[in-house]
Parts: C-alpha cells; sequence; structure tokens
C-alpha cells in the first residue's frame, strides 16, 4: 500500500500578492519509504507538506494518507502522521517532560511514551531542562521526540537538519534511518542534496511549485548520463554567471558559496568555458570536470541551481 | 481508547499547558493577582466614597467578579492558540487530532482554577473591608455560572477571529471581553445608554448575566428565560463563525506560522 498519494493538487495563494504555490503536483510515497523532496527555498516544500497533513486546503486535487483521504477523514489522518520542523520556534518556560507530556495528551497516549521517546533521542538527561534554552541540535532531537510520540506511520520533516552543525545534523540522520528501520515512512524536504541521496530511496525534486523529476537518485542522474559537469572553485560573479550561461554548450550555471557548477553538453565545452573565463577577467584557482549530481540534474531540469535562493536568503 | 476519552485528555493537554504557563509566567500570575485587585480596589474604594449603601459596594464586588469571570472564561483558550501561534509552534498542534472546541473546554478548566483564587480575593477583601456578604449564594452562583458561558461564547467568537488574523487578532481579543462588559451595564442598568446603544446592550446575553448579579442585591429583575434565548442565540452564531474561520485559515493557510 501507499502512505501518501497526492493526485494533481494545486494551490494558490490569494492575497496583496497571488502566489501559485503548487501546481498539478503528482506525488507517490511507498509504505516504508524515505521519500525526499528537493528544492531551494520559496519551491513549494513546505505548502506541499501542509497540504499533505490537512493543514492547507488545496483548490484542486486530492490527498491520501494511508488510504484515508485527507478531505473528509482529517481527523483519522491526524492520529497517524506527525511533523518535525528545521524551523520551529519553541515555548519558553516549559520543561521537556512538559512539553511532550503536552503533546502525549493530545495524542492519547500515555506517559511511559515520553520517556521511551526522550530515551530514543537520547535527551533523557535533559528532562528538566527548558527546551527553549537548548542548542539548535538538542532542539531539533526535542522535536524528533514529539514527532515520535504517537508512533506514526508518517512522518513528515520539513528541513530537519537546516542550521545544524555537522555533528548535530549527522545524529539527526541517524535518528531518522532508525526511525525508518522501525517501519515509519518519511517525507523528507531539504535543499541538501548530499542529505537527499544519502537518507532517500526515491526523490522529488520540486522547483516553483511543480514536481520536475521523482525516482531514485541513480534513476534521477541516468537523465543527464550524456552530459557532464565542470566545477570552478570560488565565487564568480553574476554577469560572469550570465556570460558563462551564453556559451554554446552549458546547459546551465549554479554558484554555491564555495564553488561554480556548470552543466555541459561534452569535455569540448570546456574551451570556451575557459575562454570566457579569461576574457570575464576571472581570477580562476581550479578549474575540473566532475561527476554530474542530483545538483546538475536539478538544473537541468530548471535552469536554477538549489543554492541559489538559499544565497539570496542569505543575502 | 474511546473517541470521548481521547477528548477528555486533548481538553486537559490544554488546561495543563495554560496552568504552566501561568506558574512560570509573572505576567500570567498577575492576571489573577495584581489586575483583578487593581479593579477591584479602585472601584470599591471609589464607590465607598461617596456611598455607604452595602448594595453598591456590593454591586461593585459582584460586577467586578463577573467581569473577571467573562475574562478568564474567554481568554483561556485564545491565549494559548496565540502563545503556540507567537512561538512558531502552531502547526505542531494543529496536526494533532485536536478539535477547536476542545480549546475552550481546556481554556475553561483553567478559568475555574483562576476564579476561584479571584473570587475568594474579591469576596474575601469585599467582607472584610466593605461589610459585604453574599445574602443568596444559590442566586449569586447562578450569576456567576451565567457570566462563565457567556465568556465560554465569546471564547468562540475570539478563536474564530484567532484563526483567522493569528497575531492581529490579539488586540481585539483583549478589548473584547472589556467593551461587552461596558455595555451589558458592568456596574449601572442598561437604561443609562441611548436608544440604540440600549436595544444593542439588550440583545446581548452578557446584560442578562449581569441583572441576575444585580438582582441578588435588588438592584434588577432577574429574567432567565431571555438570557437563555440570548445566549442560544449567540452561541449559534459563534459556532457557525468560528467552524466557517477555521476552513477559511485551512484554505488560506494560516495555521501554519511559515518561516
Amino acid at each position: 500500500m501507499n502512505a501518501v498519494v497526492a493526485n494533481n493538487v494545486s494551490k494558490t495563494f490569494r492575497g496583496k500578492r497571488t502566489v501559485a504555490a503548487l501546481t498539478d503536483v503528482d506525488l507517490v510515497i511507498g509504505e516504508g519509504e524515505i521519500h525526499g523532496l528537493l528544492g531551494p527555498n520559496g519551491a513549494g516544500k513546505t505548502t506541499l507538506i501542509t497540504v499533505l497533513i490537512g493543514l492547507t486546503t488545496p483548490d484542486r486535487g486530492t490527498v491520501q494518507v494511508c488510504g484515508l483521504d485527507v478531505a473528509t477523514r482529517l481527523h483519522q489522518v491526524q492520529r497517524m502522521v506527525n511533523l518535525v520542523r528545521g524551523f520551529s520556534g519553541v515555548l519558553e518556560k516549559f520543561t521537556t517532560w512538559e512539553l511532550l507530556s503536552y503533546y502525549a495528551l493530545l495524542y492519547g497516549v500515555p506517559r511511559s511514551r515520553v520517556r521511551e521517546v526522550m530515551a530514543l533521542t537520547g535527551i533523557t538527561a535533559l528532562r528538566d531542562a527548558q527546551v527553549a534554552h537548548f542548542s539548535s541540535g538538542w532542539r531539533q532531537r526535542f522535536f524528533i521526540a514529539k514527532g515520535m510520540i504517537n508512533r506514526p506511520k508518517v512522518l513528515f520533516m520539513d528541513e530537519p537538519t537546516v542550521g545544524l552543525d555537522v555533528d548535530a545534523a549527522m545524529a539527526v540522520r541517524d535518528i531518522i534511518r532508525e526511525l525508518n528501520r522501525q517501519g515509519c515512512t518519511i517525507l523528507l524536504t531539504t535543499h541538501y542534496m548530499r542529505e537527499a541521496e544519502e537518507l532517500c530511496g526515491r526523490i522529488a525534486l520540486i522547483a516553483q511549485g511543480r514536481i520536475v523529476a521523482d525516482g531514485s537518485a541513480a534513476e534521477l542522474k541516468q537523465r543527464i548520463k550524456s552530459e557532464e559537469a565542470i566545477l570552478i572553485a570560488g565565487q564568480l560573479e553574476p554577469a560572469l554567471r550570465e556570460r558563462l550561461a551564453r556559451v554554446p554548450g552549458v546547459l546551465g550555471v549554479a554558484q554555491d558559496p564555495r564553488s561554480c557548477r556548470l552543466l555541459v553538453r561534452d569535455h569540448g565545452t570546456m574551451d570556451p568555458v575557459l575562454r570566457a573565463l579569461l576574457d570575464g577577467g576571472a581570477r580562476i584557482e581550479a578549474v575540473r570536470f566532475d561527476e554530474p549530481s542530483l545538483e546538475d540534474v536539478f538544473l537541468k531540469l530548471t535552469q536554477k541551481g538549489l543554492a541559489e535562493d538559499q544565497e539570496q536568503d542569505d543575502e | 481508547m474511546s473517541e470521548l476519552s481521547l477528548s477528555g485528555r486533548r481538553i486537559l493537554a490544554h488546561a495543563y499547558h495554560i496552568l504552566i504557563s501561568a506558574k512560570r509566567d509573572v505576567f500570567r500570575l498577575f492576571d489573577v493577582t495584581l489586575w483583578p485587585l487593581v479593579l477591584f480596589l479602585s472601584m470599591t474604594l471609589f464607590a465607598g466614597a461617596f456611598t455607604h449603601d452595602t448594595r453598591v459596594t456590593g454591586l461593585v464586588v459582584l460586577g467586578a467578579l463577573g467581569w473577571r469571570i467573562i475574562y478568564h472564561f474567554q481568554m483561556e483558550a485564545v491565549q494559548l492558540y496565540m502563545d503556540n501561534y507567537w512561538m512558531g509552534m502552531i502547526e505542531h498542534v494543529m496536526i494533532s487530532p485536536v478539535r477547536w472546541w476542545e480549546f475552550i473546554l481546556g481554556g475553561a478548566i483553567s478559568a475555574v482554577l483562576k476564579i476561584c483564587v479571584i473570587g475568594v480575593l474579591f469576596l474575601g477583601l469585599g467582607h472584610v473591608v466593605f461589610h459585604f456578604t453574599v445574602t443568596s449564594w444559590g442566586a449569586t452562583l447562578l450569576g456567576f455560572l451565567a457570566c462563565a458561558l457567556c465568556g465560554l461564547v465569546l471564547s468562540i467568537f475570539s478563536m474564530g477571529v484567532a484563526f483567522l488574523k493569528r497575531g492581529d487578532a490579539f488586540a481585539f481579543i483583549y478589548a473584547f471581553p472589556d467593551a461587552i462588559a461596558v455595555l451589558s451595564g458592568v456596574f449601572y442598568p442598561v437604561t443609562v445608554f441611548p436608544g440604540p446603544v440600549r436595544l444593542l446592550a439588550e440583545t446581548l446575553p452578557t446584560t442578562q448575566a449581569f441583572n441576575l448579579l444585580k438582582a441578588t442585591l435588588g438592584l434588577a429583575q432577574p429574567d432567565l428565560p431571555r438570557f437563555c434565548v440570548t445566549l442560544a442565540g449567540w452561541l449559534a452564531l459563534a459556532v457557525l463563525f468560528t467552524g466557517w474561520a477555521l476552513a477559511r485559515a485551512r484554505r488560506d493557510g494560516k495555521l501554519v506560522k511559515m518561516k
């Protein structure tokens, strides 16, 4: 059985500014899967999650979770799902025990479950500490504990490692794997492609509210098998990136904080790329061919890098 | 576990949440100590300075307590919702199998406990300082119950406003019970108002609830059937409005605080 099925889901927010957040989204998540939803900020990841869990009503389309229609059987669906968000705030003055007890009462589970989820996420020692004082890594463990409180069949994880340091993110990824081993289906949104590749059996790429591709990492990469990637170390000026985008054979340009990736048709594109770099006055530290990655798949399908919107947000 | 029992647990969850906030937050603690005392003492001392008629002091004591009852029964549930909204946790509550009326009933449990504290303060001080004694406990408790039911109906309305307006709803939610109390003749008869305002005031169940309290002092005619009819009318409107507001908020994506 499929854990989540979204059919032709569309959602437009109308207000001072009309935003088409989702357009004709189809998504199927098999039971027991970790399914990634990969896209830049503003692509529609969070909106899609809120539609799937019934917090937002779609304008069009249907959603089923564990075989139940979310529009008509929301109350039953809500007992079987839970949510972990990477940038949730937290109520001040509440201890771990008090907040988890509140959620245990909301889901009608015994207090013994609070002890279990604290043990599973390694926060037992912080039982009487106020969650608002936790570091982001420990806070995220708290939210995962909260997400597990009702033994959900489907757990929606919205950027659970965003803003975490390397160790904390690794610990969270280990917990996600363990949850999945215990039979929990997980929908994981992220804009970290390595995380998606590492954790997810299948990955849907979303851009501007549309699912542009869906499959395993290998299947997605297969779509650009014949293409190559050129990696240029350092930050390139926007004008130079535009110049590179116009070079014949360049299929897409994406800048992240450390390097600029070019998706190119073949090896022969290297010469005109180098010429454009030199003509543009770039100080080149290193240029090399790279294996095509999910970033390149995304780039090819959307003409936009995963990190670009993030970069704009950071600015 | 039956649905009734699960619902009962969710109602208790909300009461638990509100009471922890009250215990930890000085501002919330003032809600049952300092602020009501300011209202109580300013009004009773004002009345006592001009008259020694114990009915007038009694009107102030019962009116102030009735006003606080309406305030707490209206405020508790909405405050809980707003706290979760402001702290960015509202989606974690709203994806649970919670129903809107469970917020209201959870708030009512917390309101009962807070009103017990305020009631002891007001009636105790009223007796010791102003020699006020409740003449008929049955009729007075009926008046307080009427105020509590009115507070619950206002809470339902306010919940709808909170679903729709989120953070912007708070000014309205704070002002709403006070405006209604003033319009309902908390310390005076509604006949002091000009015609149209008086007509409006008479459609409010709160006016009838205050009349039940005033009647225990011989200062108004109790009209229980009228109270029941106006309360039922307001309840129906409140339930319809909040049901619509929740559906609208779901449609507009307002049950989530986005990044």
